[in-house]
């Protein structure tokens, strides 16, 4: 029997291992399928993780969760936390450079009251999608949340500001009332020292932005004091809180060609000051106060019977000739004030006003035109420069021996009133009393020697009986009778000035009679503030008078 | 971002800006020369008239009330529209000139060597009453100026109340006039008799 065994080989692949490649390939598959699914993990650098809790807040874009925090690790080194942030799929492409992360969580400012529904929720992060620049993984946390988003269409321009108020981001534009942007960005250049911001004019309001408007601060309240009283006017509630900008044409000017981007203007302090660049034809001219100055500052209105016509320069005029100020060498007490005479504030013409003004100036000043300071403001003491005709002023012309040409002033307000008082009290002081007490006594001296002589002419008469005496003390007495009667007509005269009807009389009549009134319309304002010192500013707190009743 | 303080000033400014207005009201007597008589009378000697002098609380353009027997109010809203003692010199001097006495301001006077005579009346009491309505009193002065030296001539003490027609400050004022051109009533006679007794 030839029995061989046979080998019969084995399958060199069992169909046992398809089990484990298929687990292998559902593995790998779910794998892949796991990945593709994590989608894209990025970095979040951020001050502090207030609020932020890993595996529970949220990534958001427009309230749609796109993502979510998974962990959070302390960069002490750098004073940081860094956020893991895992961006789901398909959301991959939001996250170029110049994406934006902040947190939402309730915050009360200026704008108003907004994440309240963080509250309950928790905080989350909003992602404002980036649209230039390559794919990034690592971003920094903004402090404020984004105020205006790439999509957003409009214009960005630049406002330079040297004394305006400063005004925070967020601050918004108006165009006659409307909003049309805000600001965007606003830093102070210290090399400059002056504010600069950006500001964002959304489209279309951006055609609005010509090359002539103007920009000013807008405080949100409007004052008007006339004759009919004060009027207050406000804008919108945000405006009231927060201010804004206002920007237009200036008055009687149309549009000019459309503001390129980034344009730069100049911001101003108020509307009135926006203007000021229309009166840049002007002439300076000096004016020399002798008399206090407390209260005129420069920017002070110069007026001419209330209408302006110009600005107050220099308080005091800080002239240099040689090395000193100018009033130094002048060797004179006056204070010197520098004015403007803006052409412009006189006619909208400003060549033509120049040349009346100039062609004038000099027979008004011969006919009385002086300058004085004027109270403009009581609670504040604001004084203003007034040129009005003085028919009484001394006659005057314009000085010309300094830089600028010279207007002359009178005194006004105290000054003026106790220059009058002065002069009052100087003419009684120079009545001649002493003379006429010297007078009298003279003429007493000359009535006591003339009893002595007339005593002794009678002694003599009685005693001697010559009638040749006799005569020449009648000679003697006929004089001294004289110069009694002389001494007699100056006291005479020297009363008179006193008498009613007299200029010193009426003078000092009038004088008390004007203090008289004055004093009485004063009462009630005295008594008021007596009771309520306050009420300047407020209403009287008085109650109603008692109403007279019929019995 | 506004500061607080800023915030509180802007409120304090609208808010006192925007109350009510505190309505001051001020009185005047009517038409001084309606209802009295016109009378033509021969050339007289001038009176010299001093100005209405008022004494005490009343001296004010404020209206002034006794409200209680011991009270005294001060008007906060109602004012005489000038001083009363202007006010008063003033509707004396129109009264008297139309009754036909020469009447010349004191503070218009000019030579007083020449015989003259001059009148003064002096006002203690001059307000609202409670009960009375409106109540007047003082004293007049009469003098005769001569030679720059002045003698008094006659004096009178007087007094008038009068009830309110109305309730208000217009019955009021008009209850004062009524007791003032009762005083300028006794006053004519007074000057009247006084000057016919000098010129016998």
């Amino acid at each position: 029997m030839n029995e061989k065994a046979y080998i019969e080989s084995k399958p060199k692949f069992s169909v046992i291992w398809i089990v484990p490649i298929i687990a292998v390939l559902i593995t790998g598959w779910m794998l892949y399928q796991h990945q593709s699914n994590k989608g894209h993990t990025i970095f979040l650098k951020m001050d502090n993780a207030d609020g932020i809790i890993a595996g529970k807040t949220e990534v958001k874009v427009r309230s749609v969760q796109v993502g979510i925090v998974e962990s959070l690790k302390l960069q002490i080194e750098q004073n940081a936390v860094i956020a893991t942030i895992r961006i789901f799929k398909d959301y991959d492409t939001l996250l170029t450079e110049d994406a934006k992360f902040w947190t939402v969580k309730p915050r009360v400012d200026e704008t108003g009251i907004s994440g309240l529904n963080t509250l309950l929720s928790g905080v989350y992060i909003e992602l404002l999608p980036g649209e230039q620049g390559n794919l990034a993984n690592l971003f920094t946390m903004q402090d404020q949340p984004a105020l205006i988003a790439p999509d957003i269409e409009g214009v960005r321009y630049k406002l330079k500001a040297a004394n305006a108020e400063v005004l925070d981001v967020g601050t918004g534009i108006f165009f006659r009332n409307y909003k049309i942007g805000q600001v965007e960005t606003a830093s102070f250049n210290e090399k400059t020292l002056e504010m600069d911001y950006g500001v964002f004019i959304n489209s279309p309001y951006d055609e609005l932005i010509s090359n002539n408007v103007i920009f000013w601060v807008n405080s949100g309240v409007e004052v008007d004091l006339s004759t009919e009283g004060i009027k207050v006017s406000t804008g919108s509630l945000s405006k009231l809180i927060k201010g804004g900008i206002s920007v237009d044409y200036p008055p009687n000017s149309v549009a000019d060609s459309i503001a390129q981007q980034y344009t730069q203007y100049k911001l101003h302090k108020n509307f009135a000051v926006a203007l000021e660049r229309r009166f840049d034809l002007f002439d300076l001219y000096l004016v020399e106060f002798e008399q206090s100055i407390k209260g005129l500052k420069p920017g002070a209105p110069v007026e001419y019977r209330g209408m302006r016509i110009g600005t107050v320069e220099q308080v005091p005029a800080q002239l240099v000739r040689d090395g000193q100020p100018l009033y130094f060498q002048q060797n004179n007490t006056s204070i010197p004030v520098l004015i403007k005479v803006e052409y412009g504030r006189i006619y909208e013409v400003d060549e033509q006003a120049k040349q009346y003004w100039q062609g004038n100036i000099e027979k008004w000043i011969e006919n009385g035109l002086r300058a004085s300071l004027k109270s403009g403001n009581l609670l504040t003491g604001a004084v203003y420069i007034e040129l009005d005709f003085y028919s009484a002023a001394k006659p005057e012309s314009i000085a010309k021996h300094s830089v600028y040409p010279v207007l002359p002033s009178v005194p006004s307000g105290f000054t003026a009133l106790s220059e009058q008082v002065m002069a009052l009290l100087n003419k009684l002081n120079g009545l001649p009393l002493d003379a006429a007490l010297v007078e009298a006594t003279d003429m007493l001296t000359a009535y006591k020697q003339l009893g002595a002589e007339t005593e002794q002419l009678i002694k003599d008469l009685n005693n001697k009986k010559v009638p040749e005496k006799v005569e020449k003390n009648l000679t003697q007495l006929q004089g001294t009778l004289t110069q009694l009667t002389s001494s007699l007509k100056q006291f005479e005269k020297t009363l008179s000035t006193y008498q009613q009807g007299s200029g010193v009389m009426d003078q000092l009549t009038d004088t008390l009679s004007e203090l008289e009134s004055l004093s009485n319309t004063l009462k009630p304002v005295t008594k008021g503030l007596n009771e309520q010192p306050n009420m300047l500013i407020f209403d009287k707190n008085a109650s109603e008078d008692p109403v007279p009743r019929k019995r | 971002m506004k500061s607080p303080l800023q915030i509180c000033l802007l409120a304090m400014l609208i808010m006192g800006c925007s109350s009510n207005s505190s309505g001051h009201k001020y009185y005047k007597f009517s038409d001084q020369t309606e209802a009295i008589e016109k009378q033509i009378r021969a050339p007289e000697t001038p009176i010299y008239l001093d100005q209405v002098s008022i004494l005490g609380v009343s001296n004010q353009q404020a209206f002034v009330q006794f409200t209680q027997p011991n009270t005294v109010n001060i008007a906060s809203f109602h004012f005489w529209a000038e001083h009363p003692e202007s006010m008063l010199t003033q509707l004396t001097l129109s009264y008297l000139n139309n009754r036909g006495l020469t009447v010349i301001p004191r503070t218009l006077a000019g030579d007083l060597n020449t015989t003259r005579y001059s009148l003064k009346l002096v006002v203690d009491e001059y307000a609202g009453h409670y009960e009375k309505g409106a109540i007047l009193s003082g004293n007049l002065y009469f003098y005769q100026l001569q030679n720059g030296n002045t003698h008094l001539v006659q004096t009178k003490r007087f007094s008038f109340e009068n009830q309110l027609q109305d309730d208000g400050f217009d019955a009021l004022v008009a209850a004062h006039k009524s007791n003032w051109l009762l005083l300028l009533n006794d006053v004519e006679q007074i000057l009247t008799g006084q000057l016919r007794q000098n010129n016998k």
